[in-house]
């Protein structure tokens, strides 16, 4: 019996920008928490968003509490540097006079992969954290709002590139270990997260195949955020047709009233027309189970948004995974 | 709006800036497709465009080498003041590797120096997989085009990145790096080729013996000799390479310059295109104004908020339209249900005219800004996209047509 999803360690939440990854990192968050987990989302160097979504101020590069359950962080390489510099280190001093010496700062920022790197090293750094006193884990859920850029995940594919470059080194070493819980389908998952349009359908099926190919890692659902639900009954939509097609023929005036109301209709049952290849194309192409989310008309999403997606995206697990 | 035509009349470059999906790419391409309607000689030199861009841009495939849009079946009436046609469009994605090669080659100052560099086991990593050599390709290939004056009006697409700053930092952190003399010392001592009594030790405040054994426990003394001797080749690339960036930064704070930030109106996007506006001003980069895609808009003739359908539907009844209706026990039903979405559409019309208030204020001045409304029709052509642009340029747009 496969782990189920919201029983992973690690869970990953990647797909390009404007997708609404951290709505659907936030959401996981809280439909994780209701269940009883520890969750620390950690987003990556970014515009903060996940705080805002759950009603908590931003929380920096600290972790802080965000709602009941869920803490969270915004990662930065400087902070994740600091963080691991003087884990290793262990000596503040030594630490500031090698790493924030500016001359060294400015070498370390141009090596290649070193910042994604060490913003990962972080994550796995908490996936392994365990509380002293008890020797639990810190948190049941580790979960990553990983960005994608260009034509991949650049982020997830630093470990293995640094262990073909680096060989032996100490930093291959830890990269190695990275690259171990990266594959490891008891604890980690990676999701993506698209939308029914044409770019973010394109993009998220290229993302599958590189996730396929390249990093061999464990996958979990392909989220479609945004998803129009229909205004009108199929019976309605055609009524709605036949009566713009004689209206057309009208001779005298119409309305505007009423051609107002039509055309909301008509704009409707475009954009359920535009969207419905890129669903087909997400659902049959991708390889991977899918959960709709709903497009919500308001513009500032916040708690009660999130509450309600959690809700939702909590139903669609159940039936997706076989509820108890 | 007439300003922004104004700016695709006389700038030579025009840079689209924008968080990611905000839809600059497309944007873009509009653009320039208004400016070459308007009869100036236009490339648009885009990063990753969707296949139906490049399909709207009549090409089978929009590909690194700069390539013809004709402009010739294009329907309707030219722009004021200008023949329809006059102008040229050209396209073009940009090839960093590529770009980066040929950047290489041209700044060796021998081909055992190109060699050093381009036969380096980790540059080929450096271009490839780890991008961040896109800022640098860009700015590059911008520097081509408009030093060539081929074009009267060069649009650039910016990279698809979290952090759309990268890109315009990195002449200046190019600069910064190259006349860092002290970190030309630091890669000598770890490439194994500097002294320890170089005088180092003073400039670093720290000694290179204690400094370099702390790295390498990070990095392996391996791994930090071929780190070394990569950035210290790069860097040989010597003073051409810096000059170029300078020349670049130098256009891109001129007056021929504008950039154009992207947003939508949602709260964290406008948030972040209120930091971009901040973050060329301390670039001394010039901004040109805010284009929001994909606004909401309602028909002012909608029935108010409150409307009673069946009063609605009585009336409507008595106009001269009332035999092409249904009978009132279908029609009711049918107005109510449009109605709800109509209040939906106008929450969220609502909700966004709140969101955008702050890019109004922002400033001494209320910048240029304009909403363009969600173009309900997916862009396959490219009379499409004229007619995209034209929606915000302020031209008369007949509807889709079915």
């Amino acid at each position: 019996m496969p782990v189920r999803f919201l029983d992973h360690r690690f869970i990953l939440v990647t797909g390009k920008g404007g997708v609404g990854k951290s709505t659907v990192a936030a959401t996981l968050a809280l439909a994780a928490a209701r269940r009883g987990k520890r969750v620390l989302v950690c987003e990556l160097k970014t515009a903060e968003r996940i705080s805002r979504l759950l009603g908590a101020p931003p929380v920096g590069t600290e972790i802080r509490r965000v709602a009941p359950g869920i803490d969270a962080v915004n990662m930065t390489p400087a902070s994740a540097l600091r963080e691991v510099g003087l884990l290793k280190l262990r000596l503040k001093t030594l630490y500031r006079l090698t790493f924030e010496n500016r001359v060294v700062a400015d070498f370390l920022r141009g090596i290649p992969g070193l910042p994604e790197l060490l913003l990962l090293g972080k994550c796995f750094f908490h996936e392994q954290e365990r509380d002293p006193a008890t020797g639990q884990p810190r948190w049941d859920l580790i979960l990553v709002d990983a960005p994608a850029t260009g034509h991949g995940i650049p982020f997830l594919r630093i470990p293995k590139v640094i262990v073909e470059l680096f060989g032996d080194s100490p930093l291959a070493r830890e990269a190695r270990e990275i690259q171990a819980l990266l594959e490891d389908p008891e604890r980690t998952s990676l999701s993506l997260v698209s939308l029914p349009e044409e770019l973010p359908t394109a993009e998220a099926l290229a993302l599958k195949a590189q996730v396929d190919e390249l990093l061999r890692m464990p996958t979990g659902f392909l989220f479609i955020n945004q998803v129009l639900l229909p205004l009108l009954d199929p019976a309605q939509a055609e009524q709605l047709d036949l009566l713009r097609e004689q209206l057309a023929t009208a001779d005298g005036p119409v309305d505007p009233r009423l051609s107002a109301l039509l055309g909301v209709g008509c704009s409707w049952c475009r954009r359920l027309r535009q969207q419905r290849p890129y669903l087909e194309r997400l659902t049959g192409l991708s390889g991977m189970p899918c959960i709709l989310l709903p497009r919500l008309f308001a513009t500032a999403l916040g708690p009660a948004e999130i509450q309600h997606l959690a809700s939702h995206l909590a139903a669609r697990l159940d039936e997706a995974e076989g509820a108890r | 709006m007439t300003s922004l035509v104004r700016l695709l009349a006389k700038k030579r470059v025009i840079v689209t800036l924008g968080s990611g999906g905000v839809g600059k790419t497309t944007l873009a391409a509009a653009l320039a497709l208004q400016a070459a309607w308007r009869g100036r000689r236009t490339l648009v030199l885009t990063i990753d465009p969707a296949r139906r861009l490049a399909d709207a841009l009549g090409l089978a495939a929009l590909t690194t080498e700069r390539q013809a849009v004709p402009l010739a079946g294009l329907a309707g009436p030219a722009a004021p003041g200008s023949s329809a046609g006059a102008g040229e469009l050209w396209a073009m994605m940009l090839d960093a590797p590529r770009t980066f090669d040929a950047l290489v080659s041209r700044h060796s100052s021998s081909e055992q120096a190109r060699e050093r560099i381009v036969g380096h086991r980790l540059y080929r990593t450096m271009v490839d997989a780890l991008a961040g050599s896109h800022d640098l390709a860009a700015m590059e290939q911008l520097y081509q085009l408009t030093s060539e004056g081929l074009y009267d009006l060069v649009v650039l697409d910016t990279p698809p990145k979290e952090h759309a700053f990268d890109f315009l930092d990195a002449p200046s952190r190019l600069l910064g790096l190259v006349s860092q003399s002290r970190l030309r010392w630091l890669l000598l001592a770890m490439a194994g080729e500097g002294g320890e009594g170089s005088g180092l030790g003073t400039l670093l405040s720290l000694p290179p013996k204690l400094i370099l054994p702390t790295l390498a426990r990070f990095t392996g003394q391996e791994t930090l000799r071929d780190l070394a001797t990569l950035t210290l080749a790069l860097l040989d690339l010597g003073t051409g390479f810096a000059e170029r960036a300078a020349r670049v930064e130098e256009l891109l704070r001129g007056p021929d310059c504008s950039f154009l930030v992207v947003t939508r109106p949602d709260p964290l996007t406008v948030e972040e295109a209120l930091g971009q506006r901040r973050k060329l001003a301390d670039l001394r980069l010039p901004f040109g104004g805010y284009l929001v895609n994909r606004c909401q808009r309602v028909d002012p003739a909608a029935p108010p908020p409150g409307t009673d359908y069946g009063r609605l539907a009585y009336e409507l009844a008595a106009s001269s339209v009332a035999p092409l209706l249904p009978p009132a026990g279908r029609l009711v039903p049918l107005l109510e249900r449009l109605g709800e979405g109509l209040a939906l559409v106008r929450e969220l019309a609502a909700h966004q005219a709140q969101t955008l208030a702050p890019l109004a204020t922002d400033g001494p001045d209320p910048p240029l800004r304009l909403e363009i409304p969600e173009f309900d029709e997916e862009i396959h052509s490219l009379e499409q996209l004229r007619r995209f642009g034209g929606l915000f340029l302020g031209e008369q747009v007949e509807g889709p047509g079915g």
